[in-house]
């Protein structure tokens, strides 16, 4: 069993969605333990919620397995399964979108949604991962969602030029401008945070 | 420039890019992408700090639930778009026309029922003629409550009014038909007394409707 195991573990990607194609469904579960974690952080990035994420992730995972047979191996594995969870996490946010915009008209004036925080205060606090991690987030969230895909794919998920255009259907040329305008706002927005991170 | 260089080596060496050697386009590429890269090398070494999540516990047994809904369903969609099936619905198809055509024949070949239980009444005071319809064939059919959907000959009798609703089968027809309407046109006037008449019409089914 321990054999099968390890031999699961050593075939690439390609081979184990093939495998899965003839109705090995060990290769389904080896190909959901490899891209889960991988699958679940890109999703999080995206939509800044980490339930949404794994909803995101499982039906990623569904959609795999339904459409298991439009896989051609005519591309990399991962840049089709990014797609997948890139199109659906697109789609949770539009969603929310569309929710938050209900929510606000249902809301009166007394409810407390509608403070604002005080981002100058609590200085203190920087220092602590926690709050490290909401400011990087926040300032990711607020990018446009392109240049939010592009950061996300290269700079935390760290894949290639080339699978980053796959995944986004654009040109290389684009990925490299789009990358770097994405880079652009997101510095501006994290000077300080870079500043403070130098010095200490 | 040497930290560039050992990346590019390290890439080098992987097996994902082991087909670089071969194709110095994509090795312009990757060099793009580190130098593109070490411009903003700080917020890249800010982004790489961000904490790796992993999947809860629950991740895993409601992916494994939705899997075996969804094999679930493509079992039970399977079997209707199975080869098996596909070949033998034509045969179903087949029979259940089959059963349909015959539904009809019998239908048709059932005999429509003349429902002698209602009661004419209320006309007793018309000095509209009493009329009684049935089929012209023999003597014996003159008896015959049953109106078939088909008549070809008709007997239309005509009650004086001293003889109205004496018989059970007397009924009026309140139909405009061109020929009926001739028919009544032709009755002499009831002031004088007349026996009973008895007057046959031969004319198609199509003619007269009731």
């Amino acid at each position: 069993m321990s054999r099968k195991k390890d031999a699961l573990h050593r075939i690439s990607d390609e081979d184990l969605i093939e495998n899965f194609q003839e109705g090995d469904l060990t290769a389904y579960d080896e190909i959901v333990y490899r891209y889960k974690d991988q699958l679940l952080n890109f999703a999080f990035r995206f939509v800044g919620n980490i339930e949404e994420a794994e909803d995101v992730v499982q039906e990623t995972f569904l959609r795999l397995y339904r459409n298991r047979y439009a896989y051609r191996r005519i591309a990399k594995f991962s840049t089709w399964i990014y797609t997948i969870a890139s199109n659906l996490a697109k789609t949770e946010l539009r969603k929310r979108k569309r929710r938050k915009l209900v929510s606000i008209s249902d809301m009166g004036f007394d409810e407390k949604e509608f403070e604002i925080e005080d981002q100058e205060a609590d200085t203190e606090r920087v220092a602590a991962g926690a709050l490290k991690e909401e400011i990087i987030q926040k300032a990711i969230d607020e990018l446009p969602p392109r240049f939010k895909q592009v950061i996300i794919l290269r700079d935390i998920q760290e894949l290639s030029y080339e699978e980053v255009g796959e995944i986004m259907a654009v040109p290389l040329g684009t990925v490299k401008s789009r990358l770097n305008r994405a880079r652009l706002k997101l510095q501006t927005k994290l000077k300080h945070l870079m500043d403070q991170e130098r010095k200490g | 420039m040497l930290n560039l260089l050992e990346r590019l080596q390290e890439r080098f060496s992987s097996n994902h890019h082991a087909d670089l050697h071969k194709n110095p386009s994509r090795l312009q590429t990757l060099h793009d992408e580190e130098t593109n890269d070490d411009k903003f090398a700080d917020l890249r070494n800010l982004l790489r700090s961000l904490p790796k999540y992993q999947t809860s516990k629950n991740f895993d047994i409601v992916l494994k639930s939705l899997v075996r809904k969804e094999m679930a369903r493509e079992k039970q969609k399977g079997l209707l778009t199975s080869w098996g099936f596909r070949l033998r619905m034509p045969v179903y198809l087949g029979t259940a026309l089959t059963c349909l055509a015959v539904g009809i024949i019998i239908g048709r070949m059932i005999p429509l029922e003349a429902d002698s239980s209602q009661n004419y009444s209320g006309y007793e005071n018309s000095s509209f003629p009493a009329v009684q319809i049935y089929p012209d064939t023999d003597e014996a059919a003159q008896q015959e409550t049953t109106v078939r959907p088909v008549m070809r000959n008709f007997v239309i009798e005509v009650a004086s009014p001293s003889e109205r609703g004496q018989t059970d089968q007397t009924f009026e027809i309140a139909t405009e038909d061109n020929l009926i309407n001739q028919y009544f046109n032709s009755i002499p006037n009831p002031s004088r007394k007349q026996p009973s008449s008895k007057t046959v019409l031969k004319e198609t089914s199509a003619s007269i409707r009731f």
